[in-house]
């Protein structure tokens, strides 16, 4: 492994480890804070993914009236077509992914905060609908996307070249975490969710409607799911199965980092999103580095079972 | 707290009873008469019975998620792991025959053994060393269950003696499942790759050739006989600290049981279940493919017993046949709509019937007995002169806890009550 493998490993893992912070903030969320389980988790990236598509290329309206015409048995075209750039495709991939989320909870979730496990099953379920729908609305094709022309260059330091796009998705991530840092510590919206996830009848009785703030907070955990599929529609193709390849990495992530806490999924992205990316260099196969990373992971968690980070609780389980 | 209790799942523990009532016997022993139906039913119907043959395989794989999910509390969604233990060691097997067949070689282990074709695909010189003496069938059926039994049993002693439970163990069974799918996928020269290895061998057994009928009398015979094993032992002593460790594991533990043994002797009887599962699914199906492998197969099996029942060998056996059932026939009709039925019917049972078909006939059969059986039946708590407490005779939660002392001291009295202390 020569020095400049070195550095393409780097280069890559600030992207790849950024792209699993970004899902996996969603999940420490839900997952972490909220405790269910949301399977539907990469389907909402994917979500996220085909807003940008809508977005950003002009073919999308077409294909989207075609197929949802053929599904009526009518003949409907169209040559509208919306073209924004990526700037746009984020904002529009967080609000969708929200409302889905929102609905997801309202609807399902709701009932489910007691079981998680039956939680896991629901979503999964979910997932499969939101999946078969968005196949049967834009084809099951690969769809490729198209980076905005200042995002496509690099920054050339010495010999290594940094693609624009790779620093572009770290300052995302950054951005996002800001983001929930100042809701969640900074605002007294982030004070209720504190205050329900500690002591949910108390909190209930201080005159939080924890209703409310369940499911806003699960929108916003679906929405930074969106947002992370729009990025990472850019950097590959998008397909209407790519949440399946990034949820069980995503789970691992929060495992990782510690349940609960939002600073242990950041080292747990970066440690695996590296790890993936180092191993990969070695071993000259992606699909090796992410079984050696999967089984290191599991290996991790068999020695510390509370993840990296973990926040000291005493419970009766 | 109470509001709590209001709001808890509808689970109420059903416990195995001490006596083994008459018409539920006679009721269980009809249902397994009557899976024997369709080999008569379909006997010369190319397309039918082995897709019957398949669903008897299935049936006990659910058997297999059943024990561990449904008797234990743990949500394994990696069965699907030994299920593919099972059904590649059997795969391998059949395939190097039909090789052998082709290339009109005895079945023997040897270095110039025939390839097989995704072998030859990939450029492989000869057999490797490892796979060779599988084409022996009965070593290839002896390590369908030895290697996931040994499998699960490591597994299953590392994480539950670090008592690592609940969506933990789910999680991480899924990673170990998602781990070995990439590298069977990606190891295409031995392992045939996404494709898998198609166009098997017949199974043939002590020189018996097993096809059609033959085929569908020989799963059928071994999943009654796990059934009925599985049943014996889930009466028993050890089947009721089972269900206790679903339904409050640090009571168990504090009444000085080790658990975590327990579970990984259920996790391995599962595991060795599913291998022979995968095996007999093989041998049926003729085509062995790494979607056994996959996250979704998995979690599919759960969702096959949540739908029969959960907790109930019969429920495990019907939501596996209805199930897939439904998938053969909607798969053929619309095949768009599949995912989005199979999708409803995951948050159907989850939200409206988590006791799964079975939970629903037993719901029908209390109301019908509060409805017509009132003027027959003494009340709770009002025995009438001369007449034993009969299990038979008595609804579930009414039944008063045995009297005769055991070893475990009025367990069932603690594991019925749902809440801690």
């Amino acid at each position: 492994m020569s020095f400049t493998d070195y550095e393409t490993a780097l280069s890559n893992s600030l992207s790849l480890g950024s792209i699993l912070i970004l899902t996996a903030l969603g999940l420490a969320i839900t997952f972490g804070v909220m405790r269910v389980i949301n399977m539907a988790h990469g389907d909402m990236m994917m979500l996220g993914a085909y807003t940008a598509f809508v977005m950003t290329d002009s073919n999308a309206m077409g294909i989207l009236v075609r197929n949802l015409g053929g599904l009526l048995g009518k003949d409907w075209r169209t040559d509208f077509g919306l073209h924004f750039n990526l700037y746009y495709a984020i904002p529009a991939a967080f609000l969708v992914t929200a409302v889905v989320g929102f609905l997801l909870e309202i609807c399902l979730v709701r009932f489910l905060y007691k079981r998680p496990l039956d939680s896991l099953l629901a979503t999964w379920g979910a997932g499969m609908i939101i999946q078969q729908v968005v196949k049967l609305l834009f084809g099951a094709n690969l769809q490729p996307m198209h980076l905005p022309e200042a995002l496509q260059e690099g920054w050339t330091i010495g010999h290594l070249t940094i693609p624009r796009y790779r620093v572009f998705i770290a300052g995302i991530t950054l951005l996002c975490l800001l983001a929930v840092y100042l809701w969640f510590y900074r605002t007294s919206f982030g004070l209720k969710i504190r205050a329900v996830v500690q002591n949910r009848p108390m909190a209930s009785a201080m005159g939080i409607s924890t209703r409310r703030v369940d499911s806003v907070t699960f929108a916003f955990a679906s929405g930074l799911a969106g947002v992370a599929g729009c990025i990472l529609a850019h950097l590959y193709n998008i397909k209407y199965t790519m949440g399946n390849d990034y949820i069980v990495d995503a789970f691992m992530v929060v495992i990782l980092g510690g349940m609960g806490q939002l600073a242990g999924s950041i080292g747990g992205g970066a440690i695996i999103g590296s790890g993936n990316s180092v191993v990969e260099k070695l071993l000259g196969n992606t699909s090796m580095a992410k079984v050696v990373v999967l089984v290191l992971v599991i290996v991790f968690i068999f020695i510390r079972p509370s993840g990296l980070f973990a926040s000291k609780e005493r419970t009766y389980d | 707290m109470t509001k709590d209790a209001a709001n808890a799942p509808n689970l109420t523990p059903v416990l195995p009873s001490s006596r083994v009532s008459v018409p539920r016997l006679i009721l269980v022993f009809l249902f397994l008469a009557a899976l024997f139906i369709p080999g008569q039913y379909y006997a010369n119907n190319k397309y039918w019975l082995p897709l019957y043959s398949k669903y008897m395989a299935l049936a006990l794989f659910a058997l297999s998620v059943d024990l561990v999910w449904g008797y234990t509390g743990l949500l394994s969604l990696g069965q699907g792991l030994y299920f593919g233990l099972g059904a590649y060691a059997v795969g391998y097997s059949l395939k190097l025959q039909q090789a052998a067949r082709v290339a009109d070689k005895p079945l023997l282990a040897a270095p110039d053994m025939a390839l097989p074709d995704f072998m030859d695909y990939c450029r492989l010189p000869e057999v490797p060393v490892w796979i060779r003496p599988l084409i022996d069938i009965r070593l290839a059926l002896t390590l369908a269950i030895l290697l996931p039994l040994l499998i699960s049993t490591l597994f299953g002693l590392v994480t539950f003696r670090l008592r690592i439970k609940g969506v933990f163990f789910a999680l991480i069974t899924q990673a170990l499942v998602l781990a070995v799918y990439t590298l069977v996928v990606n190891q295409q020269p031995y392992t045939g790759g996404v494709v898998g290895m198609t166009y098997l061998a017949k199974l043939e057994l002590f020189g018996h050739k097993f096809v059609m009928t033959d085929m569908y009398y020989l799963i059928t015979t071994i999943l009654v006989i796990c059934f009925l094993g599985c049943a014996l032992l889930m009466r028993s002593k050890f089947g009721k600290i089972i269900t206790a460790i679903r339904d409050n594991e640090n009571r168990v533990l504090a009444l000085g049981y080790n658990t975590a043994m327990y579970k990984t002797f259920i996790f391995a009887l599962a595991g060795a279940l599913a291998g022979l599962s995968g095996a007999l699914f093989v041998s049926a199906y003729g085509t062995c493919g790494p979607d056994s492998l996959g996250i979704a197969w998995s979690i599919e099996a759960v969702i096959w017993v949540a739908a029969g029942g959960r907790g109930t060998l019969v429920g495990a056996i019907l939501g596996a046949v209805l199930v897939n059932l439904a998938n053969t026939y909607f798969n053929d009709k619309y095949t768009n709509a599949w995912p989005i039925i199979l999708g409803s019917l995951f948050i159907g049972v989850v939200l409206f019937l988590p006791d799964g078909i079975m939970g629903g006939l037993r719901t029908l059969g209390r109301l019908s007995m509060k409805t017509f059986g009132r003027l027959r039946l003494p009340r709770a708590g009002q025995s009438v002169a001369g007449r034993k407490h009969e299990a038979s005779v008595l609804p579930d939660t009414q039944r008063p806890p045995p009297a005769q002392p055991s070893q475990v001291p009025n367990i069932q009295a603690l594991v019925t009550d749902p809440k801690g202390p």
